[in-house]
């Protein structure tokens, strides 16, 4: 049933916001996101404050890369992770951290914090500005309210890649939204530089592209969506030539997947074996909660939204289901959509999910801090 | 004008950044082991460390 208030994602509705009325929008999204970190960095006194409880996992590659730069060479026998390197990991992320550092002086943990403190406001800002876009009637307190108690937005504050790669996708549908294809195009290069699905998205956006705008010039439609997905190739381009440059291999970000056991192989494999094995059970059935998800945003017109979640965790599934909850509940537009449903329920309801989010908040977020493995 | 010249210079980057991934220049230690996945990580670390102790010099990965 499509329900009238959902735009689909076709038709822009060209929205004029004032200076002063974004100002206050940011600082109410801010109060919010300070309110939110307050909570968390009480809850990480036990694990040595905010900075050393948020970074494990992938948060050291992140920070190796912004101190050292790419190593020539894998991680040695004998030591941690070995045949592993930091090739797997995009440049974006570290180039920040570091340009962080050298600025305001700070240890690349506190950095790399830093970066994404600043950028999840931001994040919030963008998402509010789609979700108006399509004619979506939004309380943008709630809205705010609404990400930073959202379970899967732990991400978001720690020293990993989430936050910068859901301000570049947001910026760039955004810029797509309103016909600036230029920008768009220099969003595109951005994303294919934060992220391995950076790329993919660039070519998903195109594809979007040339079938929203069916109708109009042909010729035109076509060379605006190459130009998506040439730009989108050029970010991809450079880290290829640098790592060609550094290792041989230009495709060692992908080559490398092999020193974590992760092959290429048809996405419903990894999704089987998942619970076949107890400790992968949570991947397994954040699999199936993303089918339904991917259905029920289709049936709700964010046919947009499904394509990109959609081909996010094809490729994350791929070749495993680690992570799945990352990739999916932690996109901005799955966060965009749930917030939509949510805020537009009777007021009772509201209060009630809001509540119960706030609670699982809470408890991924000691989740994330004692290092629990379902939340890599 | 302006936007076809962007579109064939970008894609023409594309093009050699491609041809330049496809065309690794690597140790056969590495090709076995990333590439072709014909060897397993122990007989890739053993092999890694005695091309390293042949040739210290050279990084084995080129």
């Amino acid at each position: 049933m499509v329900r009238p208030h959902f735009r689909t994602d076709v038709a822009p509705q060209p929205k004029r916001h004032s200076c002063g009325n974004s100002a206050t929008n940011l600082l109410v999204i801010a109060a919010c996101c300070l309110a939110g970190l307050s909570v968390c960095a009480l809850l990480a006194i036990p694990w040595g404050g905010l900075v050393t409880a948020n970074c494990h996992w992938d948060c050291w590659w992140y920070l190796d890369i912004s101190r050292d730069g790419y190593p020539s060479l894998p991680h040695p026998a004998g030591t941690a992770g070995p045949g592993q390197a930091a090739w797997a990991f995009f440049p974006l992320y570290p180039a920040l951290i570091h340009l962080t550092n050298r600025l305001f002086g700070l240890p690349p943990q506190s950095a790399g914090l830093l970066v994404n403190i600043l950028l999840c406001p931001l994040l919030i800002f963008l998402c509010q500005r789609d979700a108006e876009w399509r004619g979506q009637p939004v309380n943008r307190a709630l809205f705010a309210l609404f990400f930073v108690l959202f379970p899967f937005t732990i991400w978001y504050t720690a020293q990993y890649s989430e936050a910068l790669y859901g301000v570049v996708l947001m910026a760039t549908l955004l810029a797509l939204r309103r016909h600036h294809i230029l920008p768009a195009a220099m969003g595109c290069a951005l994303l294919a530089l934060t992220r391995p699905t950076g790329f993919a998205m660039s070519v998903c956006l195109a594809g979007w592209w040339l079938v929203a705008h069916r109708d109009e010039r042909r010729s035109t439609v076509m060379a605006e969506s190459l130009l998506l997905i040439a730009a989108g190739g050029a970010g991809l381009s450079l880290f290829v030539l640098y790592l060609a440059h550094l290792t041989g291999d230009g495709f060692a970000f992908l080559h490398v997947q092999t020193a974590w056991a992760r092959h290429l192989q048809f996405f419903v494999l990894p999704i089987l074996q998942a619970f076949k094995k107890m400790s992968n059970l949570p991947g397994g059935l954040c699999a199936i909660a993303t089918i339904g998800l991917l259905v029920w945003m289709w049936r709700r017109r964010w046919r947009l939204a499904a394509w990109l979640v959609g081909m996010t965790a094809l490729m994350a599934a791929s070749t495993s289901v680690v992570s799945l909850e990352r990739y999916v509940f932690g996109n901005p537009l799955t966060i965009e959509f749930l917030a939509c449903i949510t805020l537009t329920r009777s007021p009772p309801i509201r209060a009630l999910i809001l509540t119960a989010m706030g609670l699982f908040h809470i408890l991924t977020t000691l989740g994330w801090y004692s290092h629990n493995p379902s939340l890599m | 004008m302006f936007r076809t010249l962007l579109i064939v210079t970008l894609l023409s980057f594309d093009a050699f950044a491609l041809w330049r991934g496809l065309h690794p220049h690597v140790s056969d230690t590495y090709r076995d082991y990333y590439i072709a996945h014909t060897i397993d990580l122990p007989t890739f670390l053993a092999r890694e460390k005695a091309d390293l102790a042949k040739n210290p010099a050279v990084p084995t990965s080129h």
